[in-house]
């Protein structure tokens, strides 16, 4: 594969990037996100992390750790958030 | 067979236990660093990386957080990697008489020791921070400091002590220690296998007090339950570190509490958090999830600050299990058992990374002797 194709659309993160992460020993989901902010965009990951998956495996690392889903699944602005006044 | 020998073991890959295994492993001891996730995948992994100075409590405290603070300054030329340091502001606000009144305090105290300290009425503050409400504020106490990335921190310790022959096993669970009456001669992980060292180093934050109690003895270190947000990338709204002069009227404790912690990150993310509540009683035990009545207060106090962030999505929230101490001050150095060291229960961290790893290496060269 080419190290310049986009594996995290969100940040723009590159299989190379990638690559070069696993390669300095980040070997999970949560490791490579945080090497290279793969998966810390708007879709936090449901879209590249099952394509890291496959490049973990297909650099000899099986027992991939997997990141934890988290609330909220879906972006929600602070607005819809907070407390409002009427509900104190 | 593999020798299963080294002169230091350290339990905890976070900021505290990479510092320290990288300042032994330079210093020429033949260290093996155990974590029992991931680096960083604690409390270390989840904060602002903030190198802040002027919370830092008086006395040793303070000269540790001085020293630490040029040592902490200079970490990416150490270490030869980026961390995306950077000088940012510190900003310890106030929005009412109770918070002034302790404010007041902190920044005399600072004051009067030297510290670059300044005071700012709400309109100063406006001015350094265009996009805050300055209607709600008092005032502020103000210091220029750094900032830089946590997980890259860890990693840069880890990597740059590996150079210097560092082992790091993550994934790895210390069960019970290795001991002939009161000396310590090593660990036993979950899987049986036996590590033997002369030197056995617990920085394992929240976890600490759980590693004493495998040794039979206390290690008091409590944590509370650190809870945060994290926003999409946006242009920078924000210049400066915020904190809540809530944290010193009743810091740590009480439940109700809700006091802010803002800044904005390199990357465009805001994260807003807040510490407060009590988890359970084994923090692996810890729920990912912050509470929804915290969530939503940290929500509404964050965009009370910064009004302009309400259209701001959230992008992932999550909770950590911050290590405090009673009196806020650290448990750091020799236990009763010979071999076996503590540090942990630090208040501010990353700027006093290197001043710890320095003076852990200084306590066991000095053991040796």
């Amino acid at each position: 594969m080419e190290d310049k194709i986009i594996i995290c659309r969100c940040e723009e993160i590159t299989y190379g990037e990638i690559i070069s992460a696993i390669k300095a020993g980040c070997h999970s989901i949560s490791s490579i996100k945080k090497y290279t902010r793969a998966g810390m965009g708007s879709c936090q990951g449901r879209v590249c992390a099952p394509i890291i998956i496959k490049i973990l495996k297909s650099q000899g690392i099986e027992a991939v750790v997997e990141d934890k889903p988290n609330f909220p699944y879906t972006p929600i602005t602070i607005r819809d958030m907070e407390v409002k006044d009427d509900e104190q | 067979m593999m020798n299963n020998n080294y002169d230091v073991i350290v339990i905890g890959g976070g900021y505290f236990g990479s510092s320290i295994s990288f300042h032994l492993s330079q210093a020429g001891y033949k260290t093996m660093l155990l974590e029992q996730k991931e680096l960083a995948s604690g409390s270390s992994g989840a904060n602002y990386g903030c190198i802040q100075v002027q919370d830092s409590n008086m006395g040793i405290s303070m000269e540790r957080t001085l020293r630490g603070f040029k040592g902490a300054m200079k970490l990416e030329e150490t270490l030869g990697c980026n961390l995306d340091l950077k000088e940012i502001g510190s900003l310890i606000v106030a929005e009412n008489d109770a918070e002034m009144n302790e404010l007041d305090k902190l920044y005399q105290e600072k004051k009067d020791y030297g510290l670059p300290v300044e005071f700012l009425n709400p309109q100063d503050i406006k001015k350094i921070e265009p996009y805050i409400d300055e209607k709600i504020l008092k005032g502020a106490s103000y210091m220029t400091q750094g900032r830089l990335t946590p997980w890259k921190l860890v990693y840069g310790f880890v990597n740059k002590g590996k150079e210097f022959g560092l082992e790091v096993r993550e994934w790895t669970k210390v069960v019970d220690y290795l001991r002939t009456g009161d000396v310590i001669k090593g660990v036993v992980l979950e899987n049986g296998e036996k590590i033997y060292s002369r030197h056995v180093i617990i920085t394992a934050g929240a976890h600490s007090k759980k590693l004493g109690k495998l040794a039979g003895i206390d290690i008091p270190v409590e944590y509370i339950k650190g809870e945060a947000f994290v926003t999409e990338a946006v242009k920078p709204m924000m210049n400066n570190f915020l904190s809540s002069a809530a944290f010193f009227t009743d810091a740590h404790g009480d439940s109700s509490n809700c006091a802010l912690a803002m800044m904005q990150s390199k990357g465009g993310n805001f994260l807003i958090g807040e510490t407060g509540s009590i988890g359970p009683e084994d923090p692996d035990e810890l729920k990912f999830f912050p509470s929804k009545t915290h969530l939503r207060k940290m929500a509404g106090l964050g965009a009370r600050f910064y009004p302009a962030l309400r259209d701001l999505k959230i992008l992932r929230t999550f909770s950590v299990a911050s290590p405090y101490t009673k009196d806020m001050e650290p448990i750091f150095g020799k236990t009763s058992l010979e071999g076996l060291y503590v540090a942990a229960g630090f208040k501010s961290c990353v700027v006093i990374t290197t001043a710890i790893g320095e003076e852990m290496t200084e306590i066991i060269r000095n053991q040796d002797n």
